[in-house]
């Protein structure tokens, strides 16, 4: 921090404000002895992002939370929550969070209602306020019936819900989440999803984790991918997928009168290439076609490469039929404005299009793309 | 003001249901029949009553008899309530939760002390009426009463500070409870015999030519009080045979202990309370501090810059400071790509 203004001991911690962001972390860096968990991190998560935070295990994401949540020292380096730096001000940032750890435990002994109580009490929520509030809560979290049961006779979804609700109790910004999927079934998985969208459209910021790509894929507006300490790629999602895959894939079912259509958007603006495919392809059958993909791969960085000049003239492939039903592959570079213009376009000339589909690239692609070469 | 959650918590589920009451009954009973054969083995001497003091002895015995038994049961459970304290949170994983709140490091220590020793006198006090009986027969002074009170509740402390120390420091609540009846074994049997053992080594027992030996100085006399009043029962009955003696049960000058000499007495059971109010605070101290998860250093105040608005997209890097590991896709430039089989980062 060599080029941090140094301030006087005793400054108040009200008045340290770091960044804007709802979490900003600089450089932050943790070792264990000579293992290094998180090296020279740099993570911006914007308010009102539900943030994705995607790595194998042992990639630091449990280390950054930690270091987040207060109860971690870095190493070296710096991170803000809500503009206050966690190792200057915890108490500050302990109130603006709600921290979720990956292994949580619940007291014996205890029935749901106390639970919350407890945990607002020990938040400084006054007691006049907790129990409408612990009502609400459970209301949110669909526990309402199990208000008087013990906790420790929950299954392991309500037991994680409960634990949601507690981190709420104090009415956090940022929701801190460690693996909150993991152990639990497709039905409880759903009702989480849903659950943290609810959150988010209350205005809470969730930085949420985990190592399997699809429980986030769904319900992120951005992600950050990390392996070995290392942040790979960041950014909200459609930029990233815009980034990775700069032409869009269209795949337009016709029953009849391919060529035509083919000659007809080829000439529209942003259409990269068109391909007559036999009828009947389904798009995940498109691995013969030249692949935008390969192009597109990142070399160095990540910043979003030039779109690509069409190629010079279009030759119907042998193999497309000249009549009868067919699908057309469009590679284009282009909004859905210029999507609908082609639709309607065909729908003038009396095509008869019956399917229009973007097959849509998805985290997924973007994290074995991202991590190819380091997982291993 | 508000309660301390963590106490609030702690009684909660210690007093729910039947366990409390079932505990404190079976105390009871035990004390009840250790009354019964107190009685019956004094009555066996002093059958009859035929004198008061025969009758105060009765009434001494039964109460000292009491104390001591009672002052036993606290060493065996206090520890019980307080060695699993910090352990089992950690054990149980519920300590981040609880340190990610706002609770201070010390309302937890104090919360699980408290609710540890809310529980132990209300043990302590239930035996009031058993202990009472000996006024029937007399013989027991309001003063000796109070002290022993005092003593046990003291020593009540100082057990739970044991059990809340080694719950603070180690890991597993196993190895907390072995530490904690170790240290009370120690503090309670072990110090009284290694004095005793270690002084007779010394030759402070054995005549000498001189007349003289190392049991007739006062350093002796000082130190033998300060390390033999470690043990409450040890303080409370030397503190009581002095007090029949005639001496002062708080500090008096004794002419009689080192011959010829004015020697300073503070009554062991005074010496007991002080010594363990200081290492209970001690402990308590420690303990406050390791439950913290994480002490920030840092003496000065690191400010940055306030940055201007965000950038909506963190993909590349293009800040100024630029700083060569930032958020860049560190993949090599790839080969034409055979399909690829997706390995899941293995556990």
């Amino acid at each position: 921090m060599e080029a941090a203004m140094t301030q006087p001991i005793g400054q108040p911690a009200s008045q340290i404000k770091g960044p804007q962001a709802v979490v900003q972390t600089e450089r932050l860096t943790r070792r264990y002895g000579n293992f290094t968990a998180l090296d020279n991190l740099n993570l911006t998560v914007e308010k009102g992002a539900i943030y994705g935070f995607i790595g194998p295990n042992g990639a630091g994401k449990t280390t950054t939370m930690r270091i987040l949540a207060t109860l971690l020292e870095p190493t070296s380096g710096e991170a803000w929550v809500a503009g206050y730096p966690v190792t200057e001000a915890p108490y500050e940032v302990r109130r603006r969070i709600g921290y979720m750890p990956d292994f949580f435990g619940v007291y014996d002994n205890m029935k749901v209602w106390e639970y919350l109580d407890f945990f607002a009490a020990a938040y400084r929520v006054p007691q006049s306020r907790r129990k409408g509030m612990i009502d609400d809560l459970l209301a949110l979290v669909d526990l309402g019936v199990k208000k008087e049961s013990f906790v420790e006779e929950l299954s392991r979804g309500m037991k994680q819900r409960l634990c949601l609700a507690r981190t709420l109790v104090h009415e956090p910004e940022l929701l801190i989440l460690d693996e909150p999927a993991s152990g639990l079934d497709p039905h409880a998985r759903i009702e989480l999803r849903e659950l943290l969208k609810e959150l988010r459209s209350l205005g809470k910021t969730i930085l949420v984790s985990s190592h399997i790509l699809s429980e986030l894929a769904e319900m992120c507006t951005h992600v950050a991918i990390i392996e070995r300490g290392h942040l790979l790629v960041s950014g909200s999602v459609s930029d990233i997928l815009h980034a990775m895959q700069p032409a869009r894939e269209i795949y337009i079912k016709l029953l009849d009168r391919a060529p035509q259509a083919a000659a007809l958007l080829q000439a529209m603006p942003g259409v990269l290439s068109v391909n007559i495919l036999p009828a009947g392809h389904k798009p995940g059958e498109m691995a013969q076609a030249p692949s935008q993909r390969q192009q597109a791969a990142p070399t160095g960085t990540a910043s979003i490469p030039p779109a690509i000049p069409p190629p010079p003239g279009f030759t119907p492939q042998p193999t497309a039929p000249a009549s009868g039903p067919a699908t057309l592959h469009l590679r284009v570079n282009g909004d859905d404005a210029a999507l609908g213009a082609m639709l309607s376009q065909l729908a003038q000339q009396g095509i008869p299009v019956f399917g229009f589909e973007e097959a849509v690239g998805d985290l997924e692609d973007i994290f074995l793309r991202t991590t190819r070469g380091l997982v291993q | 003001m508000q309660a301390n959650p963590v106490i609030v918590k702690e009684l909660r589920g210690r007093m729910r249901g039947w366990r409390a009451a079932v505990i404190l009954a079976v105390y009871l009973a035990i004390l009840s029949i250790v009354t019964w054969l107190l009685y019956y083995s004094i009555s066996g001497f002093n059958r009859g009553y035929t004198n008061a003091q025969q009758a105060a002895q009765t009434g001494k015995f039964l109460f000292y008899g009491l104390v001591i038994f009672q002052t036993i049961m606290v060493a065996l459970l206090t520890p019980a309530f307080t060695a699993g304290s910090i352990t089992s949170e950690r054990e149980q994983k519920t300590y981040d939760l609880l340190m990610t709140t706002l609770l201070p490091a010390r309302s937890v220590i104090f919360g699980k002390l408290g609710s540890a020793l809310a529980y132990v006198v209300l043990l302590i006090l239930a035996v009031a009426p058993l202990e009472s009986m000996a006024f029937i027969f007399g013989g027991v002074a309001p003063e000796e009463i109070v002290l022993s009170q005092v003593t046990m509740l003291v020593a009540a402390l100082l057990f739970a500070s044991v059990g809340i120390f080694w719950s603070s420091i180690l890991r597993s609540t196993l190895a907390s409870n072995v530490l904690t009846y170790g240290t009370i074994i120690f503090e309670m049997l072990l110090v009284p015999f290694l004095f005793f053992t270690i002084t007779s080594i010394m030759g402070a027992y054995s005549y000498s030519q001189s007349g003289q030996n190392i049991s007739s100085t006062e350093l002796y006399s000082y130190i033998m009080q300060i390390v033999l009043s470690l043990n409450p029962l040890v303080a409370m009955g030397w503190s009581a045979g002095l007090y029949s003696n005639g001496d002062s049960l708080f500090i008096y000058t004794s002419h009689t202990i080192v011959n010829g000499k004015s020697l300073l007495v503070v009554s062991p059971w005074l010496i007991f309370c002080i010594e363990a109010l200081l290492i209970s605070a001690l402990l308590i101290f420690i303990s406050i501090r390791r439950v913290r998860p994480v002490h920030y250093h840092s003496q000065t105040v690191t400010l940055q810059p306030q940055r201007g608005p965000q950038q909506e997209l963190v993909i590349s890097v293009e800040q100024p400071t630029a700083q060569p590991t930032q958020l860049t896709l560190e993949t090599p430039p790839m080969p034409p790509p055979a399909p690829r089989p997706y390995n899941p980062p293995s556990d």
